[in-house]
């Protein structure tokens, strides 16, 4: 972390006294930071929850963020809610934080046997799905709703079997669901947390007496880390790729010395450790991060150990990128970004040896490297706990992404094979799906908007609401793609507004992951043809140069549109032939084939 | 812990969480005198010291310790 002029913001791993947590939360407060993004948090509460402010501060403090703090009176949620003249409104916050207990709006907890609990449920579901839509029509901030922890108390005794717990449960269920409707509400698994910090510790009796304050220390320090990590996601991108080291990271001991029997990876201690984290690293898989090999091996005692060790759960084909030789482990870094085509800063890097940490931090400070602690048991805290690969929802895209990769190092050997690039592109057996961007592809097209960097004309960062408002007032298109290895999905978007007589190009961008397979022509080429079908006579466009999108640089000549030195202009006489690389799926609904 | 010792902790957990320094802290300190110093604060204040003096207050002791010598007092009471 960054030092301020005036107090050090703790790592991420420092334990602090709560006198500390006070004591910083007060700095704050008078001087943030310069460094840290402002993020202004409005709290609604069904209980009094400001004890909770200074813990908040300091760990989103931590992760990066500066809060100013406003909180409704407690217990009136809805009133905040309902009226638009609240100050709930006039703070025109962010964020949104919406703390609830289910004690202050379920039937009391000790009538639990006379309650209907199906009804129950829906009365609750129904309230907040009610709460959410007011808020939403009234407010662009995002929402975050905290679903509830387990019952303090059960009503059966000891004959409840958990019955009263499941129900709680289901209503975390509806509170998931509810939320999933509603544009940029998400929920704050507090249940999570409860389970984590324990029930009995997560109460404070006194403090409930006394001043209506419900939560212990303990809980209060819980749920500020969460939400801080949450409201992290919010304004951080995931990064992309894993890079771990072998020896003494995926496994105890050196291969090249210890040889496939005197490695630590199996049923026992140490070995089970190992094992534990490799099946960690493959949950990461499954949610769309790439994982990538650094180490200073011979590539063939490795792949040995990946497809023969009877405990070895990753395999060579888990490993989007493959760096394994004798080469320093920062020009590896290198070739990994370039291999998987994305930025160094989109990397993560996991290594057991300190020497190696410090030279990549070093030679390649974009990448992110993390401070690995000397138990193996600590690996995946440290890995999960740095928050690099939190993202607050996960797409289809995201799960395929791994299966993808594999895919494409299949059609790097097919190319390798295939002498002309046209050749190749017809006998990937192309198709390409164009449609208007809807309700149901707008939270793909607005994560696609956010994180495209390199073929990307124009890097605009538009939200939900904005990209809506573009396909109203002009035209949004997506193209998802497939081939005879598998499906790219949703990768590509071109929203395009109505300027004088002509339309605009807001934004082309494409997915790297199809870079190199005509997509963009393909792309233009449709805009041209619903241009047309509306009676537009001419596109314009621009190029924003950034660090990174210079593979965008020459679309718009290269696609016959000229300059005067102001805006690009394409006058649109007949419309341009579509590649025919490609079988097309038009699902606009307009003729445009 | 000699007397001294509990009343520097005291002085010293009190300076960190209501934001002054350790020589503005008396015996009188008490949200009277210090703005800083309300009910919500109060609560964070009581944490704190539980946490510095591994102590777990009732009820009444966090109603009581209104002011550094009553806070003082509370712990005295109990040997810490």
């Amino acid at each position: 972390m960054q030092m301020n002029s005036q107090f050090p913001i703790p790592a991420p791993d420092a334990v602090l006294t709560r006198a500390d947590v006070m004591k910083l939360a007060g700095a704050l407060e008078v001087s943030p930071p310069a460094e840290l993004r402002t993020v202004r948090l409005a709290v609604l509460a069904t209980f009094t929850a400001d004890m909770l402010r200074p813990y908040l501060a300091v760990e989103a403090a931590r992760c990066g963020m500066a809060l100013t703090w406003w909180a409704g009176p407690y217990g009136q949620v809805e009133q905040q809610v309902i009226d638009p003249g609240s100050g709930l409104y006039a703070e025109r916050a962010d964020v949104i934080l919406m703390l609830l207990r289910l004690a202050d709006l379920a039937a009391p907890e000790h009538r639990f046997l006379c309650m209907d609990a199906v009804a129950e449920r829906e009365r609750l579901k129904d309230w907040l799905a009610g709460q959410l839509q007011t808020l939403r029509a009234q407010s662009g901030a995002a929402v975050l709703v905290s679903n509830f922890a387990p019952p303090e108390f059960v009503a059966a005794g000891l004959a409840d079997a958990g019955y009263q717990a499941a129900w709680v449960h289901s209503v975390n269920a509806a509170v998931t669901e509810v939320c999933a409707a509603v544009p940029r509400c998400y929920v704050l698994d507090v249940a999570r947390a409860a389970g984590e910090t324990g029930l009995a510790r997560w109460r404070d009796d006194r403090l409930a007496y006394i001043a209506k304050a419900p939560m212990s220390g303990d809980a209060l320090a819980a749920v500020a880390k969460l939400t801080a990590r949450t409201l992290r996601a919010f304004f951080t991108l995931p990064k992309k790729c894993l890079v771990v080291d072998m020896d003494n990271t995926l496994w105890g001991g050196v291969i090249g010395e210890a040889g496939m029997e005197g490695i630590a990876l199996g049923p026992d201690y140490p070995g089970n450790v190992f094992v534990e984290f490799q099946k960690k690293l493959l949950s990461l898989r499954d949610r769309g991060i790439l994982l990538a090999a650094a180490s200073k091996n011979n590539s063939a005692d490795v792949e040995a150990v990946l497809a023969e060790h009877p405990s070895c759960l990753l395999k060579r084909g888990d490993f989007a990128a493959w760096e394994v030789h004798w080469d320093d482990k920062a020009t590896s870094m290198r070739r990994i970004a370039q291999t998987l085509n994305v930025g160094l800063d989109a990397l993560v890097f996991a290594d057991d040896n300190p020497v190696e940490r410090a030279w990549v931090r070093g030679q390649t400070p974009e990448v992110t490297v993390l401070e690995m602690p000397a138990s193996p048991m600590g690996y995946w805290k440290t890995v999960d706990e740095s928050g690099c690969f939190d993202a607050l929802t996960l797409t289809a895209e995201d799960r395929q992404r791994a299966a993808m990769y594999g895919e494409e190092s299949q059609r790097q050997e097919l190319q390798a094979t295939t002498g002309n690039i046209d050749d190749f592109l017809r006998s990937l057996n192309l198709v390409l799906t164009v449609g208007r961007v809807d309700e149901a592809t707008l939270p793909r097209v607005a994560q696609l908007m956010g994180k495209t960097n390199q073929f990307n004309l124009t890097t605009r960062r538009h939200d939900e609401a904005a990209i809506r408002a573009i396909c109203v007032e002009g035209a949004g298109l997506w193209v998802k793609v497939r081939d005879r290895f598998g499906d790219a999905g949703l990768v590509g978007v071109v929203l395009a507004v109505p300027e004088a007589e002509a339309w605009k190009i807001d934004t082309l961008l494409m997915s790297c992951r199809v870079i190199g397979r005509k997509v963009e022509t393909a792309m233009l080429a449709l805009l041209e043809r619903i241009a047309s079908a509306s009676g537009v006579q001419r596109l314009t466009g621009e190029f924003i140069p950034t660090k990174k999108n210079q593979p965008a640089a020459n679309f718009l000549p290269e696609h016959g549109f000229t300059t005067d030195g102001g805006q690009w202009q394409l006058q649109l006489d007949a419309p341009r032939a579509l590649p025919d690389c490609f079988i097309i799926e038009n699902q606009t609904g307009l003729p445009i084939l | 812990m000699t007397p001294e010792q509990r009343d520097e902790k005291i002085h010293h957990t009190l300076s960190a969480v209501l934001g002054l320094s350790v020589d503005q802290i008396n015996d009188d300190t008490s949200p009277d005198n210090v703005t800083a110093w309300d009910s919500v604060m109060h609560l964070n204040l009581v944490l704190a010291l539980e946490e510095a003096f591994g102590a777990l207050f009732t009820p009444e002791d966090i109603l009581l310790m209104n002011s550094c010598r009553a806070i003082r007092q509370v712990l005295s009471d109990r040997a810490l």
